[in-house]
């Protein structure tokens, strides 16, 4: 292997540019300032810690972000994940509306985040959204349930948004069931297991890594959630639906505080890789054993 | 061997060079004060006797009401100046876009030569030293000068040095539908418990009273609570005159938020809490809620058929407040963010034909808005065409109080916390009491 | 047992049916909706509009330069998908087929860069592309682009990689092919499926990021299709037609590309099916 070196070097070299042009500037500014108080137009001046001891012992807004990021996260990693490989493994019995319904499923997620949330956002809408009509026609005539401002649904429409929508997961594991040998499938049915066994025990193991992908994939995409969150509640009411990167993006944009922001931007980095090594421990990602 | 992957490379490298090389000559020459190393864009010098090249963002563009004047004020400098100047327009869709690109250049120190300084982007020009002040362009020309008008230039001036030059004056009071009023059997209120008797009798003939938003600035619903505070006798009417101000928890707030809450749950549209400005607007237009509370640029939609319905603007009145109030204040406008002298100077000359009487009379036709100055007028075909602006500028000219918007006063993330609290206001999740602490506390967030 | 799975297949049509319900229902609404006035969709918001008007579109395509940004999207979509794919294909096999000082670490550095909050990249980005004399420039757009592709790309390209036998480059080493060719014409080939998936999704970022699109351009000539959005929803702006019209003219290309760019997916899935 040892004539390969040069050549994996080669091979490598392109991201790791790639890499530091991007990100690299970035990673370095974000916690190098995360120390400073840094506001618009001014230059940073180094506080030690005190923006850490702040986040963590007064602010109830980074407490609230923090919570709602970790319950989004783990509806993303589970029910979201859940959604998508149930319907892959639907798809893939090839029945007549296969074709249809995947492309149909991708649709909410070729649509950018803020027509998302347009679009949402109309369809909700008290007075004259789709869904409170729909609602109205059956007889509820003076139904007017304030789906995104009301503080008893607003978690849970945000949530809706994005929620149903894994055709991601979804294409990725069809990928991957496509992958598999069809002589397995085959000896499988000989033997007589039925259709849910095969896939019990046959496909859903095999699937494992890829699972494992799209939960870190779905999970992390929370770590970024924001134009969804921004079109439609802005954080409300209060601070119900606000997230971490809601808050940062507030914090530096609209407080005009860098350094804060960034202390937070820095406690989101840390929390997102204690996140991937979490995943990676249950899923075992990394130990090719396939 | 490893010839493959090094061409491959070597060829994305020249690609990206090459992509470099163009273009470069309408790059600006602007490195800006706080600017570090960071500014080693590609020079190429062509610009040594041609005119000089500066850069104007403007939101004013799409459907945004001051795109019609916005394009005309441009076209005609153009044809005025082009030789000496070329204005390199740079559209931003959306208010917000604007903001967050104009912070995000500031800290970078890559200014461009024309701000806008609405939003707070004037505290950070000014506290960063990142603007020039219009001082010596003023005492040069006397002419500029008497176009704003000295109440203008007082607005936009701190320790003696004039930031930004205001573009327009905003005089704002509520439009009210006549038919509906008549209806209730109803005059425009003279007292804010009058007004909420109002309330309750347009609610009783079967019309929806107020077209309230709380959604983005919470721009319609904030314009009735500055009222409410602004004509609420001296202290409140000075806190509405206060740029800045650090507490809000005074007396007149808080029942000024009262009155806000009951009108947020008894007298409003179903969808205002989380409403956008568009949400408002249209219920107003279509004839769904009864009063809107918004300046004159919205005069120009009452007559507009894809807004609303044949013969709508007829049917508006325009009053002053409660207690005889209106709204009274100067944009803040165009600020200079230029570092080189040529460059200032060129933005200065744009400035000022924005500002001056043509320019202004050109946004008063185009976009309704108000000059500045007294000596421009509407035209006669204009007054004919939107009697309700005339009626306007009178609600404007005989209102006894006067008093600023929120917006203008206070920080803009006091500005963004509105959409997220008052929800909380109108489902009882804060009382007034709480929601003025927290406006206090997020004041108190700004750097 | 047979109830048993009648109650079963009853409840997997439902639960196709509710997805396929919640991902096109949105949009057929705001389809029908384009075509409306706005007092028809404030007062009848469900239901057909009087007359399928065009005025909406037309009207769309005068406010905004749709025509310049829609090339512009396409010329970033595919260019930023290239650069991404090559880039990370190399790298992705590199790390999914050897071992060497210094893998782990990699990956978990590029795993970083799917962590990093956009909006506290915003400001240092902008930096970077400056100096680089990128601002304002496609090809800065492509290259940020491919960058933010980075992670996903990798996982979902490597986690494919690692699903070939490795008996296939064994075969080919024996042959006598070197490193180079095994990677073209051995690897690339069979791996046609996981690029399909990640260009999918590397070509839906290019088409759908509006925040660095805004901020890292500045003139018409180098702006991309979210930004047309915004045009249609300026603070004191109440066109509900046009926006809807606006929304759809942004969205339907999308769509329309997806399903090209499907049939790639789809006959990479068959290859792959077919080298079992």
């Amino acid at each position: 292997m040892a004539k390969n070196k040069g050549y994996i070097a080669l091979f490598l070299i392109p991201t790791i540019i790639l890499f530091v042009v991007v990100y690299a500037v970035s990673i370095v500014i974000l916690a190098g300032t995360s120390f400073t108080e840094w506001a618009t137009g001014t230059k940073p001046v180094f506080i030690g810690l005190s923006n850490y001891i702040k986040m963590f012992t007064d602010d109830s807004d980074f407490t609230r972000s923090l919570i709602n990021t970790v319950i989004w996260i783990i509806l993303q990693s589970t029910a979201h994940v859940f959604i998508g490989v149930l319907f892959a493994i639907i798809l893939n019995m090839k029945e007549f509306y296969w074709k249809f319904a995947r492309t149909v499923f991708m649709i909410p997620n070729i649509i950018s985040g803020a027509a998302v949330g347009m679009l949402f956002l109309c369809i909700l809408n008290p007075e004259f959204g789709a869904i409170n009509s729909i609602i109205r026609l059956f007889g509820f005539k003076d139904f007017s349930q304030n789906w995104f401002m009301d503080y008893r649904t607003s978690f849970f429409s945000v949530t809706m948004t994005w929620l149903p929508y894994a055709a991601v997961v979804t294409i990725l594991v069809l990928a991957e069931i496509a992958a598999i040998p069809e002589g397995l499938f085959e000896s499988a049915r000989i033997d007589g297991a039925s259709e849910i066994k095969v896939n019990l025990y046959i496909v859903l193991p095999l699937l494992r890594n890829i699972i494992g992908t799209c939960v870190i994939l779905s999970g992390t995409s929370m770590l970024q959630k924001l134009d969804i969150i921004m079109m439609t509640t802005g954080g409300g009411p209060g601070n119900q639906t606000m997230n971490l990167p809601m808050y940062i993006y507030k914090t530096a944009l609209m407080d005009n505080n860098f350094g804060y922001s960034n202390t937070v931007g820095t406690f989101l980095v840390v929390f997102g890789i204690v996140l991937v090594l979490l995943y990676r421990r249950i899923f075992k990602i990394g130990n090719s054993d396939t | 061997m490893k010839k493959p992957v090094a061409l491959l490379l070597a060829s994305l490298m020249v690609a990206s060079l090459a992509a470099c090389g163009t273009n470069t000559a309408s790059e600006s020459t602007t490195s800006a004060a706080v600017s570090t190393s960071t500014q080693t864009s590609a020079q190429t010098g062509a610009e040594a006797k041609s005119p000089v090249t500066i850069k104007y963002p403007t939101y004013r563009v799409g459907t945004h009401y001051s795109a019609a004047f916005e394009k005309e004020q441009i076209a005609k400098f153009n044809e005025k100046f082009g030789n000496e100047v070329k204005v390199q327009v740079e559209e931003i869709p959306s208010d917000t876009a604007y903001n967050d690109k104009m912070k995000i250049l500031a800290a970078s120190g890559d200014l461009p030569d024309v701000v806008m300084g609405k939003n707070g982007i004037n505290e950070i020009l000014i506290k960063g030293n990142l603007a020039t002040p219009f001082n010596e362009y003023l005492d040069k020309d006397s002419e500029w000068k008497a176009d704003i008008g000295d109440e203008a230039i007082a607005a936009n001036t701190r320790d003696g040095k004039v930031w930004s030059i205001s573009d327009q004056k905003q005089v704002i009071g509520y439009f009210y539908n006549k038919e509906m009023f008549e209806k209730a059997g109803i005059k425009p209120a003279e007292t804010w418990d009058e007004f909420l008797a109002n309330c309750d009798k347009l609610k009783s003939a079967g019309f929806t009273p107020l077209a309230l938003m709380t959604g983005e600035n919470a721009w319609t619903t904030n314009l009735m609570l500055s009222s409410i505070v602004g004509t609420s006798g001296e202290a409140g009417n000075k806190f509405m005159n206060t740029l800045h101000p650090a507490s809000f928890e005074t007396p007149e707030m808080i029942e000024g938020l009262k009155k806000i809450q009951i009108m947020l749950k008894k007298y409003t549209t179903k969808d205002a809490i989380g409403a956008v400005y568009a949400n408002a607007a249209n219920n107003f237009e279509q004839g769904k809620a009864a009063i809107i509370a918004n300046g004159p640029w919205m005069i120009g939609d009452f007559s507009d058929k894809s807004k609303s319905p044949e013969g709508f603007d007829k049917k508006v009145g325009v009053a002053a407040y409660p207690g005889s109030g209106a709204f009274l204040s100067y944009e803040v406008g165009y600020m200079i963010g230029s570092d080189a002298q040529d460059k200032k100077d060129a933005a200065a000359k744009f400035i000022k034909y924005k500002t001056s009487a043509e320019g202004q009379s050109i946004a008063l036709e185009l976009g309704n808005v108000l000059p500045v100055s007294d000596k421009v007028q509407p035209s006669e075909e204009f007054k004919q065409k939107y009697p309700v602006f005339v009626e306007t500028i009178d609600v404007g000219n005989s209102a006894k109080v006067k008093y600023q918007y929120f917006d203008t006063i206070v920080f803009p993330n006091v500005t963004d916390t509105w959409k997220n609290l008052y929800p909380e206001l109108a489902f009882d999740k804060l009382t007034a009491e709480q929601f003025a602490k927290k406006l206090t506390e997020v004041a108190a967030k700004n750097k | 047992m047979k109830g048993m799975k009648f109650l079963l297949s009853i409840l997997k049509y439902l639960f196709v049916l509710t997805i396929i319900v919640l991902s096109i229902g949105p949009f057929i609404w705001v389809f029908i909706s384009s075509f409306k006035t706005n007092a028809e969709i404030l007062n009848y918001s469900i239901g057909w509009p009087q007359s399928f008007k065009i005025s909406n579109y037309l009207m769309a395509f005068k406010i905004a330069p749709l025509t310049q940004f829609y090339l512009n999207s396409v010329i970033v979509g595919i260019f930023g998908t290239i650069l991404n794919l090559i880039i990370l294909g190399m790298s992705a096999y590199v790390i999914a087929r050897f071992d060497f000082k210094g893998k782990k670490a990699i990956v978990g550095i590029c795993s970083l860069s799917l962590l990093i909050p956009g909006a506290a990249m915003l400001q240092p980005l902008y930096l970077t592309v400056n100096t680089l004399g990128l601002y304002d420039k496609l090809i800065g757009l492509v290259i940020v682009y491919a960058g933010f592709g980075l992670p996903a790309s990798l996982y979902i390209i490597s986690s494919y990689f690692q699903t070939i036998p490795k008996e296939m480059e064994e075969s080919a080493s024996l042959d006598g092919a070197g490193f180079i060719r095994t990677f073209v014409s051995i690897i690339l080939p069979i791996a046609k499926p996981g690029f399909g998936t990640a260009a999918v999704l590397q070509f839906l970022l290019c088409w759908n990021e509006f925040q660095f699109a805004i901020t890292l351009t500045t003139g018409n000539k180098s702006r991309t299709l979210p930004l047309a959005l915004y045009y249609f929803k300026s603070q004191f702006a109440s066109d509900y037609g046009v926006m809807f019209a606006a929304t759809v003219i942004v969205i339907i290309p999308s769509i329309i590309v997806y399903m090209l760019l499907q049939k790639q997916v789809v006959s990479g899935l068959a290859a792959g099916a077919v080298k079992g």
